[in-house]
Parts: structure tokens; C-alpha cells; sequence
């Protein structure tokens, strides 16, 4: 039996790990596997999905002198033996469909059975006009998670509901119900019939990578993150941090809350800032800042 | 050793770069075509396809850093109007950071030197600021590329073959 394969996207910071992580939680993906592809310049998920999944490999983003656009597949190559599901999350710049199209010429739907595609959009970022820049994913996409439908007022919600193709669900901190899965994917149909170009999206993307090599103190970071969250436009923060005592912490932050749990040791302190002005800050920014 | 017109080196660099990202256009849209016949049930003859890959692969090969110097110029110059620019300190750090990649080795290496030498770090912050303008780097690597035991040891990395394939920094150890 060949193993499923499922393909989860979205712009960055919409929820998409947050929504791998209840999959894993689910019996179906218990022994899942997981390839990452990340826009970063590592990953900051793996080691939180470590704690869901024994199996997580990391595709780091595209550098000409580094990378030779084959990543995907050899890392799928070297999957397919077992026939239990495999889990794609994009980078949050990738397309959906020339990920398709990567898989179409790898040969990998001979070895997989593309089982569902899900767009994950960050509905506290996306207007009701905004989706038009997403078109192509949310026609192409299996089905169309909202993500933080809670931070907008009722009114806001339903005309950005109405703009999303039949099937969009809520999904709340990640959790939702999970019946869509049973839907046959069309994706790959979608795919053969579409002639328009396949562009990455959120090209321009507000992030910034800062690795660290100082510590901070949770406290200060808790309470330093709604000033940070406003002078920078950001709306997430996540990565690892060390305090002063030489404890890991890992940090996920909206605008409306942060959160810092215990953390993984091994993790390279280093924080994703993701919104208007990130790349306005830097390591020394930060320190100074705190 | 030949001195190294880093000029010459960097825009003859630029040029292999719009080749690449032409070439790039060309293996995509041929790749599109295949991947549609092939879901088609069409017979889809991939020669092109492979040929525009093969074409890319060896432009990647070809595209060869004589200096540290040229390497931080051309990664200044070429992605000026890219959507991840390279032109602060922090933006090149950030570029050289992806584990076990052949920059994050070139960066390592030359970080290493410059220690053994007693050169200023260049991962120091409070020398080179985040967001100090890349070329502020350039006279330390001046400095680092008159030793010629330094300049040798960066060619037998960044030209370096393995049983004739092309290796580079494979012979250097990812940390």
C-alpha cells in the first residue's frame, strides 16, 4: 500500500504548525512522518514537532550555491518505504501547486497517494478583500483552514467567510474537525488544468531570522512582546531562547498573547519575527529593545 | 599565485547569475510541460527537461568564489533587488547560517582563520554591527587574503573535485 501524502501551506505565521500539531495528536497520524520545508534559514518548528513525531526532516531554504532544487523528492525517495502517512508543511512561501508539480516530475504519485491538500490562512491577517492574493491556493487547495477567525468581530468574519470557496472551516489554536480528510483530493487535477503562471507567494515577506547569542530572561521577553508586537507591526514571534541560568524556552507569541514553555536544550537560540517592520530588527535591536 | 582582479571576478559572477535565473525560467516551464503530458497520459519525452537541469547544474558548478572578497561582493551585488537582499552584516550572517550549506562552511572557515590569525572576528557585533553595510567587511578580508597560505587553503576548498566531480567544501567538515 502506498503511503498517504498530505501537503500543508499557507503564509507565514497563518497557523500551519500549530495545525500539524493536533494531526499528529490524532491516531490516523500517529506514526506519521513529517518533511519541513522551510523559507527560514532553519527550522524552528522541529524540535516542537519532535515531541509529536519520531520522524521530522528539514529542508532548508533555496540558495543556488547550496540547494539543488531536489531536496523534496530525495527527502520523499527516502520515505517511501514505510506505508505510514507522510506530511508536507510548505514554507509559507511556497506554491501549492509547483509543489505538485515537483512531485509530478519526481515521480513521487507513483509512490504516494496524494490524499488532501490544506491552505491554511491566518484570518486575523487577511481582509475580505486580501484573499484575491491567495486566489490561486485556495482554488487549488483540498480545503481552506481559517485560522484566529476569534480575533475578528462577527461582521468581519462572515464577509471574510464569504470569500472563500465552499468547505473553508475555522480552525481554532490549531484544533478543528478533522472530517474533511475523508475528501478525495483533487489538487492534482486542478493542477493539470491550470495554465496560469505558478508564482511563490508573500515573496516580500516581513521575517527576520535572529539568532542569538545573548540571553533573555522570559519575563522580560513577556513583558517587552505587546511594544515589540506594535512598533514592528508583528504578528507572530516563535523560536527558542536561553535564559540567564543557561534554561531553554521555546516562544510562540500572536498580538494577542505569548507564551514561553519549557524548551528544547539542543534548540539554536534564535527567534522568527514575522510581520510589517521585521526586518527592521536585528539581534542588537532586540537586546537593546529588552 | 595570480592576483585577483576582484571586479572582473564579481561581474563575470553577475552574469552567471541572469543566466542562471534565465536558465532557471527555461527548466521550469520545460518542466511544466512534461509534468502535464506525463498527468495527461501523454508520452512525455523529458530530454529537454534534463538537458535545461544538466545546463543549470553545471552553471552552478562553474559559479566559483576566487576570494572571500568575491564571494561577499557578488552576494552583496547580486541580490540587491531580490526579495532576501544581502546587503547588512546581519542579512549575510543570516544567509551563512543553514547548517552543513557550503556558505555557512565558506563563513566558518573564514571565521576560523581570522581567529588564528588574531584578526577581529567578524561575527563580533560590536565590531561589525547588524546593521553595518556589507562592505564594511571588505578591508578584513583584505587583510586575511594577503596571507597566500590563507588564499590556498580557500582554493582547495572552493575548487575542490571529488574523483573529478565537483565537490566544493565537501573536503571542509560541517559542524
Amino acid at each position: 500500500m502506498r503511503p498517504k501524502l498530505y501537503l500543508i501551506n499557507g503564509p507565514l505565521g497563518a497557523g500551519k504548525t500549530t495545525f500539524l500539531q493536533h494531526l499528529l495528536a490524532q491516531p490516523q497520524f500517529d506514526s506519521a512522518r513529517v518533511v519541513e520545508n522551510e523559507f527560514a534559514s532553519t527550522s524552528i518548528d522541529t524540535a516542537t514537532l519532535h515531541d509529536h513525531t519520531a520522524e521530522v526532516q528539514t529542508i532548508a531554504g533555496v540558495c543556488i550555491c547550496c540547494s539543488t532544487g531536489d531536496e523534496l523528492v530525495e527527502a520523499l525517495e527516502g520515505l517511501a518505504a514505510s506505508s505510514q502517512p507522510v506530511i508536507i508543511e510548505a514554507t509559507g512561501v511556497a506554491n501549492s501547486l509547483q509543489l505538485v508539480e515537483k512531485l509530478v516530475l519526481g515521480d513521487m504519485l507513483e509512490r504516494y497517494d496524494l490524499a488532501h491538500a490544506i491552505f491554511v490562512l491566518d484570518g486575523a491577517e487577511t481582509s475580505a478583500e486580501a484573499p484575491a492574493q491567495y486566489a490561486d491556493e485556495l482554488h487549488a487547495a483540498d480545503t481552506v483552514l481559517v485560522s484566529k477567525l476569534d480575533l475578528l468581530a462577527p461582521s468581519a468574519r462572515r464577509a471574510l467567510m464569504s470569500q472563500l470557496p465552499e468547505g473553508a472551516q475555522a480552525v481554532n489554536h490549531g484544533e478543528t474537525d478533522l472530517a474533511f480528510l475523508a475528501r478525495p483530493s483533487r489538487i492534482v487535477d486542478y493542477y493539470a488544468e491550470h495554465d496560469g503562471e505558478l508564482r511563490a507567494h508573500d515573496t516580500r515577506a516581513n521575517y527576520a531570522n535572529l539568532r542569538l547569542g545573548y540571553a533573555i530572561e522570559p519575563s522580560v521577553l513577556k513583558a517587552a512582546w505587546p511594544r515589540l508586537a506594535h512598533e514592528f507591526g508583528l504578528h507572530r514571534l516563535k523560536g527558542d531562547i536561553v535564559d540567564e541560568a543557561g534554561a531553554a524556552w521555546h516562544v510562540q507569541a500572536t498580538p494577542a498573547q505569548i507564551r514561553v514553555t519549557n524548551g528544547d536544550p539542543q534548540a539554536t537560540p534564535q527567534l522568527v519575527c514575522i510581520g510589517q517592520r521585521a526586518r527592521d530588527i536585528t539581534p542588537d535591536t532586540l537586546q537593546e529593545l529588552l | 599565485m595570480k592576483k585577483i582582479d576582484a571586479r572582473s571576478e564579481v561581474d563575470a559572477l553577475l552574469d552567471q547569475y541572469q543566466q542562471y535565473k534565465q536558465l532557471l525560467a527555461d527548466a521550469e516551464r520545460l518542466g511544466r510541460e512534461v509534468a502535464k503530458r506525463k498527468l495527461r497520459g501523454q508520452p512525455a519525452d523529458s530530454a529537454d527537461y534534463e538537458a535545461s537541469r544538466a545546463a543549470l547544474q553545471a552553471l552552478s558548478d562553474a559559479m566559483t568564489f576566487a576570494s572571500p572578497t568575491v564571494w561577499v561582493a557578488y552576494k552583496y551585488e547580486a541580490y540587491t533587488r531580490e526579495p532576501q537582499p544581502i546587503r547588512t552584516v546581519h542579512a549575510f550572517r543570516q544567509h551563512c547560517s543553514k547548517p552543513g550549506y557550503i556558505c555557512t562552511k565558506r563563513f566558518e572557515f573564514v571565521s576560523a582563520e581570522l581567529a588564528k590569525r588574531g584578526l577581529v572576528p567578524w561575527s563580533d557585533a560590536t565590531v561589525y554591527p547588524d546593521d553595518a553595510d556589507l562592505t564594511t567587511l571588505y578591508p578584513l578580508l583584505a587583510q586575511l587574503e594577503a596571507d597566500q597560505e590563507f588564499m590556498q587553503q580557500w582554493a582547495a576548498h572552493e575548487y575542490y573535485r571529488d574523483d573529478g566531480r565537483v565537490a566544493k567544501w565537501e573536503n571542509y567538515p560541517a559542524k
